[in-house]
């Protein structure tokens, strides 16, 4: 028994100095060229919106822009083809609208069915557990109708609304409440405190590490989303960007360099919050995202 | 507002969300379920009562549902196919131990998870591109292989979506199956190599199975986003999916029959159908999940 | 706590602030898929602000083409939400608009262009693109005469002279010497409409004046299968994708193009550095004193019947429409040859185009335009074009015969057609 154990790890140890080499280069020749992978067509949008149509297509390619030009950036900027600004201001407008508004109906639900007793409850969990498989691309044409009939089209109104009840947001934040002392509570009832300032005072601040990871994916939903702005969206400058960008996208001529331009303007910015917030969002969007 | 009363508090407290769900999303799903028996074309035309007609037609003769569906599930299998074990690969790799650039590489293989699939369909039109694309020039000229007519080919259209998607999804499910690795506890590892177990048979035999709610995670998530694809293939080769419609998806096809020719019941029954395919795969995959837990 | 809740208020005011954000716009809004109509009539509203009120202003907003006429159609079913006042409607999306009830949303016509004595101004078989059951609801912005455009260096430099060919016989012998000498030049590129085109200038088309399918007729598939074994001979080939063409146009790989009147503009627009270097003659005939042209695409302009400001939208399209100096300057600025009659024989008209090699396109317009031949309209025709345009590269690589595509086609359509009937 002995022996047949320290085999095994003897000859680890002997191969160990050549071996952990070759792996080493693997590893890193691997992860190398995966990041070429990934970046390359993020190089190739960067230095493609300093180039004119033509210079895109030619030969031989060059993911670089040796002559760049910075017309691609002065025509979408100066809003000649579209409002590009105004409709990079309304993506914040919607994504952040929908942000708040999801937190504070996912964070209310959460903390109702964290932290109190009442009747229906067991029902409700279970009619929103089994709501939750329905997809939303069955509720797309209602939907629609409704928002007409409201007067809702091509209002922002009309794309916040439908996407801020958020069935994951209620258990999400649920999930994140639940684990918040009841004797916390307790106290402050003692202490006067009304239901509403237990929430506000003890539940909000004690559940802002699920309401950061929370925020964080509802804003980068509605700040990426297509579908559902396409639809309801009609008037170019109450567009989001991404359908901004698609507009560019034309029967006869697509504007490589402007649309390039405008994606990337527009992926700075997140890429930037993400950067500077790296390793505690990326921790803590994926754990909570896995935890679910 | 909320006075005192603990009887009523939580219905305070969960009603705004409730009323809200009831009004955007249960009225629209039993609406549409009655839309979906009926003729209606346009928005201001009145409907007529067709019984099942719609879904009749869907399933016996509108060959370019069946399409839809087709190509839907081919992305589905082939990303999965493609993604999971790549994940899982680079995860491992990423998990090893006194791994330099750790952080700036799981940074990195995160980004196109944050990038906007419009945006993802216009630069992959630029590397799909066939005489002065990326991949024709950069990855296969140099191995000597013709250009491929990537987005004009119905054939390898869908594999372009693919690897769009490979593109877009590898690393944030790398990032998933890490954290459900930073969850084995070593201990486990270290005594399966005390027994004797070689590096492969520890990753069978302790660390796969302990990977299984991340994977079934990760599925879930990858066959409901299979289904949502709209953006990336509806830019990469237009609204009706290029040559052949190879790459057109249901949800561009529910999109395309309701709100361009206004279809409204039609489309209604579309989207119903979905569901119920989603239905399905979801039994299917608990059933699986489950058969592996008894073994 | 305080900053967590001054965010919250930020947040809602965001929300409220977004209500409000969407302003009604004081200046008429006009919407148009192609960019040189936008320049034209950005221009015509100066004058017409200059010369007849002062207080005109137009909007012209640019939106791709299939998005432009998907939001219009809703748009104007739900009651003119974000409509335009004004807007071009292609003439393969405007039967669309008749799906579904009769009524398309638009502003009819008829006493427009007949109080004003336009009617007779204009080219008829343009005008029914755009009529339905006796209702007129656009006007037509060209006439769309097709013609063969070529590169006169390499074809002249070959010794051959495009405007001398009669038949497309005589273009294939030509076309096939200059192969011969050079095999990497395609003298006919096939793009996708170009079948429809060719078929059209036979006097055919995929609908017929009832609105049946005739897209599985021997003719029609005739067309595509003479345009396959062309492509076999290495004479045609198909256009590459997108910006490509340019490229391809550029480096001297594509040396001809069969294109109506808009084409030169796009030409002058995409491909500065050619200039001098194209001429156009009238299109090879299918045999000798046939029709040498056809018509390809066409654009109407409407008034949204939800405007608010209808009188002004008609005032406004007659004085940039139905006048003679409106459309000259659309001919200057897009090379649209107009199907407004008394504009034909402007002078500015005839003008020595500089990118066309100094040639007078407008003498060639004028001279095949008369021949133009009909187009019919459907309700069905922008589905059956997308049934097409799915299908057309399995036909162009051979792999789906034209007849059985064709006849795939039709029977959906006529299967369509019964289903909403």
């Amino acid at each position: 028994m002995r022996l047949a154990i320290l085999r095994p790890a003897d000859s680890n140890e002997r191969k160990s100095l050549y071996m952990k080499l070759v792996e080493a280069t693997i590893i890193y020749a691997v992860l190398f060229f995966f990041a070429l992978l990934v970046g390359i067509p993020f190089l190739y949008m960067f230095t493609g919106s300093f180039k004119t149509n033509g210079q895109l297509f030619s030969w031989p390619v060059n993911l670089l822009a040796p002559e760049p030009t910075m017309n691609n950036y002065e025509r979408l900027l100066s809003g000649e083809e579209i409002p590009y600004l105004r409709q990079m201001v309304n993506s914040v407008i919607i994504a952040v609208s929908q942000s708040a508004l999801t937190l504070l109906f996912a964070s209310m639900v959460g903390w109702g069915f964290a932290k109190y007793e009442f009747r229906g409850k067991a029902f409700l969990t279970i009619f929103l557990l089994f709501t939750f498989a329905i997809p939303f691309q069955v509720t797309l044409v209602p939907l629609f109708q409704m928002i007409v009939r409201l007067g809702l089209l091509d209002s922002f109104l009309g794309v916040i609304l439908p996407s801020s009840v958020s069935a994951f947001g209620a258990f999400f934040m649920r999930q994140a409440m639940v684990s918040i002392p009841g004797e916390l509570l307790d106290a402050g009832r003692i202490d006067g405190a009304s239901e509403w300032g237990l929430f506000w005072r003890i539940g909000i601040p004690l559940s802002r590490g699920a309401l950061s990871i929370l925020c964080v994916l509802v804003f980068l939903t509605a700040w990426n989303d297509y579908l559902w702005p396409l639809i309801v969206l009609r008037t170019p400058e109450n567009f989001t960007y991404p359908i901004g960008l698609a507009t560019l996208d034309g029967l006869y001529k697509v504007e490589y360099g402007m649309i390039l331009g405008g994606a990337f303007i527009a992926t700075l910015p997140i890429v930037l919050i993400f950067v500077a917030g790296r390793n505690q969002i990326l921790d803590n969007l994926t754990i909570g995202a896995v935890k679910q | 507002m909320f006075g005192r009363g603990r009887k009523i508090a939580p219905y305070l407290f969960i009603s705004p969300f409730f009323v809200g769900y009831a009004i955007f999303f249960l009225y629209p799903v039993i609406q549409s379920l009655q839309l979906s028996f009926y003729r209606q074309v346009g928005l201001t035309n009145a409907p007529r009562f067709i019984g099942f007609d719609n879904y009749i037609r869907l399933v016996s003769k509108d060959a370019l549902f069946i399409k839809a569906l087709s190509n839907t599930t081919y992305y589905a299998l082939g990303s999965i196919l493609i993604i999971v074990p790549l994940a899982l690969l680079l995860a491992l790799i990423l998990h090893s131990p006194k791994l330099r650039f750790r952080e700036f590489f799981r940074f990195l293989y995160f980004t196109p998870n944050i990038t906007a699939g419009v945006v993802v369909g216009i630069i992959f039109g630029l590397v799909f591109e066939e005489q002065y694309g990326l991949v024709n020039n950069l990855l296969l000229a140099p191995l000597g292989i013709d250009n491929v007519r990537w987005l004009r080919d119905s054939r390898w259209i869908m594999p372009a979506v693919i690897l769009l998607g490979v593109w877009k999804w590898t690393g944030i499910n790398a990032i998933y199956f890490m954290v459900g690795l930073q969850n084995i506890p070593p201990e486990l590892k270290e005594a399966a190599r005390v027994d004797g177990a070689t590096r492969p048979q520890v990753f069978w035999h302790v660390t796969l199975p302990l990977l299984r709610p991340i994977l079934a995670f990760v599925l879930t998530v990858a066959i409901i986003g299979s289904y949502n694809l709209f953006a990336e293939p509806a830019i990469l080769v237009g609204p009706e999916g290029g040559p052949n419609n190879a790459g057109m998806t249901m949800t561009m096809y529910l999109y395309n029959r309701g709100f361009r020719e206004l279809k409204m019941g039609y489309a209604s029954a579309i989207g119903y159908s979905l569901a119920v395919i989603i239905l399905i795969l979801s039994v299917i995959q608990l059933i699986l999940i489950r058969a592996f837990r008894e073994d | 706590m305080k900053k967590l809740k001054a965010v919250l208020f930020l947040l809602i005011g965001s929300v409220l602030l977004s209500v409000a954000a969407p302003v009604a716009a004081q200046e008429l809004e006009l919407w148009t898929f192609v960019d040189t109509h936008a320049r034209w009539f950005q221009e015509q509203a100066e004058r017409y602000a200059e010369e007849v009120n002062a207080d005109f202003s137009l909007n012209v907003v640019q939106i791709a083409y299939g998005d432009m006429h998907d939001r219009l159609q809703i748009s104007i079913q739900s009651g003119g939400v974000g409509a335009p006042d004004i807007s071009d409607v292609e003439q393969g999306r405007f039967g669309g608009f008749l799906r579904g009830g009769g009524d398309p949303g638009f502003v009819e016509l008829n006493a427009l262009l007949d109080g004003g004595g336009h009617t007779e101004n204009l080219v008829s078989a343009r005008q029914a693109l755009y009529t339905s059951m006796g209702s007129v609801y656009g006007i037509e912005h060209a006439l769309t005469p097709v013609v063969l455009y070529y590169r006169a260096d390499v074809w002249e430099g070959a010794g051959f002279d495009p405007q001398e060919f009669v038949t497309w016989d005589d273009f294939v012998d030509a076309a096939r010497a200059i192969v011969a000498e050079n095999s990497d030049v395609v003298p006919l590129p096939i793009f996708e409409r170009l079948p429809v085109v060719l078929l059209r200038q036979q006097g055919a088309d995929w609908f017929n004046a009832d609105g049946e399918v005739t897209m599985d007729s021997a003719e029609s598939i005739a067309v595509m299968d003479w345009l396959l074994a062309l492509k076999d001979e290495g004479i045609a080939a198909q256009t590459p994708a997108g910006d490509a063409l340019w490229a391809a146009f550029k480096d001297g790989t594509m040396i001809s193009m069969v294109g109506a009147d808009w084409y030169g503009g796009f030409f002058k627009d995409n491909a500065p550095e050619l200039t001098g270097k194209w001429k156009a003659a009238p299109l090879p005939a299918f045999e000798e004193g046939g029709r040498r042209t056809s018509v390809y695409g066409g654009t109407g302009a409407t008034v949204v019947a939800t405007s608010d400001h209808v009188e002004e939208a008609l005032s406004f399209l007659e004085f940039a429409m139905l006048s003679i100096e409106g459309n000259v300057r659309r001919f200057e600025l897009t090379t649209l040859w107009p199907p407004y009659i008394p504009a034909m024989a402007d002078d500015r008209l005839h003008a020595a185009d500089e990118y066309f090699s100094g040639q007078d396109l407008g003498a060639l317009f004028a001279d095949v335009g008369p021949e133009a031949p009909p187009q019919w309209q459907s309700a069905f025709r922008s589905q059956l074009n997308s049934l097409y345009a799915a299908a057309f590269q399995d036909i162009i690589d051979g792999n789906r015969s034209p007849e059985e595509v064709f006849t795939e086609i039709a029977d959906t359509i006529r299967d369509e057609m019964e289903f909403e009937s």
